[in-house]
């Protein structure tokens, strides 16, 4: 288990040339799967995205890819936005779906293996990563707990 | 326990979608039906700097929560709905269905005040459960909880005498009195 803290800023390698491809910058969710899907890498020139797929190896040191030309540009809108963090749950606020927040999401913990996220820490709280309803932009929605639906009556 | 806010304080806050984490639109103003006693939607501002006027409008029934941070929706699409497909009590609110402003008389004939604000439920259906008075001039304000029964008009609200007993100050005691109002009196509900 590794965290998006943690691997923020990590360098990323290819493993068929050993040369440095850039940095570890965002992490793009998908809500519905619950797990990151892809890596947004700031190299010398801009940002670029390489899916979970193209990643041979997620260590503590570094992150390695299978050859350089797995990273690719931001293409469509949705890779420009993502290249942009809009799918990092890192900052965003933190919102259940009964419109009530718990401050912005510190840190995610996910799986290095397969990518999938286990739970989500915002002010003082632990979310499941299980009860994620959607992430955007503005915020990464949850499924209110039963203790939060119980304090509201 | 039970969590209030004013509707006042819904204004500004941003309109999110739950399945995209999106600020859509943000609360421009709160549509209030005096006859139903609840919310019946949202007219909204866009988002960032330059907030202009959006020409949609946000139904009650389309919304999925009021929280005290956010007014949840499904999605953008789905949930808002421009003036002419949107019920008209939201699409062209009626300024003497707006109960701000009007005094408030119980049936034994005491003006309690004028009616300065709106008691929601948080997370609830947009349903009033009090008004927060004010005394015409001053800044002292209280809260009473809202009757079923009441009578209105584009100038006074006609409310039980019983209703005196459950003035409270202050919004978190109020809590209390409007669960003991309509155990007691059966308020709105």
């Amino acid at each position: 288990m590794v965290t998006c803290k943690e691997a923020l800023g990590r360098p990323v390698l290819s493993r068929s040339s050993a040369e440095k491809l850039g940095e570890v910058r965002h992490f793009v969710v998908d809500a519905g799967a619950q797990r990151v899907v892809e890596l947004v890498v700031r190299g010398s020139r801009a940002e670029e995205l390489v899916g979970w797929d193209d990643i041979t190896g997620f260590g503590p040191d570094a992150v390695l890819v299978r050859t350089s030309s797995a990273l690719r540009e931001p293409a469509s809108d949705t890779d420009k936005a993502d290249a942009a963090g809009r799918r990092d749950p890192l900052g965003k606020r933190l919102l259940n779906d009964q419109g009530n927040g718990a401050g912005e999401v510190q840190d995610a913990s996910f799986d290095e293996d397969t990518g999938i996220l286990r739970s989500l820490t915002g002010d003082g709280v632990e979310v499941d990563a299980s009860r994620i309803r959607g992430i955007g932009s503005y915020a990464v929605v949850v499924e209110a707990s039963d203790e939060a639906r119980a304090l509201l009556g | 326990m039970t969590l209030l806010l004013r509707a006042s304080e819904l204004i500004g806050l941003p309109v999110v979608t739950i399945d995209g984490g999106e600020d859509i639109a943000e609360v421009k103003d709160v549509v209030y039906g005096s006859e139903q006693g609840r919310v019946l939607g949202f007219t909204l501002n866009k988002r960032g700097l330059l907030h202009g006027h959006r020409r949609e409008v946000l139904p009650i029934d389309q919304v999925s929560a009021i929280g005290k941070d956010a007014v949840m929706i499904a999605d953008e699409r789905s949930c808002l709905m421009r003036p002419d497909e949107a019920p008209a009590a939201v699409a062209e609110p009626d300024s003497n269905r707006d109960v701000l402003g009007d005094a408030v008389v119980t049936d034994a004939g005491v003006k309690l005040g004028v009616v300065r604000d709106l008691v929601l439920l948080v997370s609830g259906d947009g349903e009033a459960v009090g008004y927060e008075l004010e005394r015409e001039g001053t800044s002292e304000t209280w809260f009473i909880p809202r009757p079923v029964q009441l009578a209105v008009s584009g100038d006074a609200l006609v409310v039980p005498a019983d209703v005196e007993r459950f003035v409270r100050h202050d919004l978190v005691g109020f809590g209390a009195a409007v669960d003991e109002f309509r155990s007691e009196i059966g308020g709105a509900d």
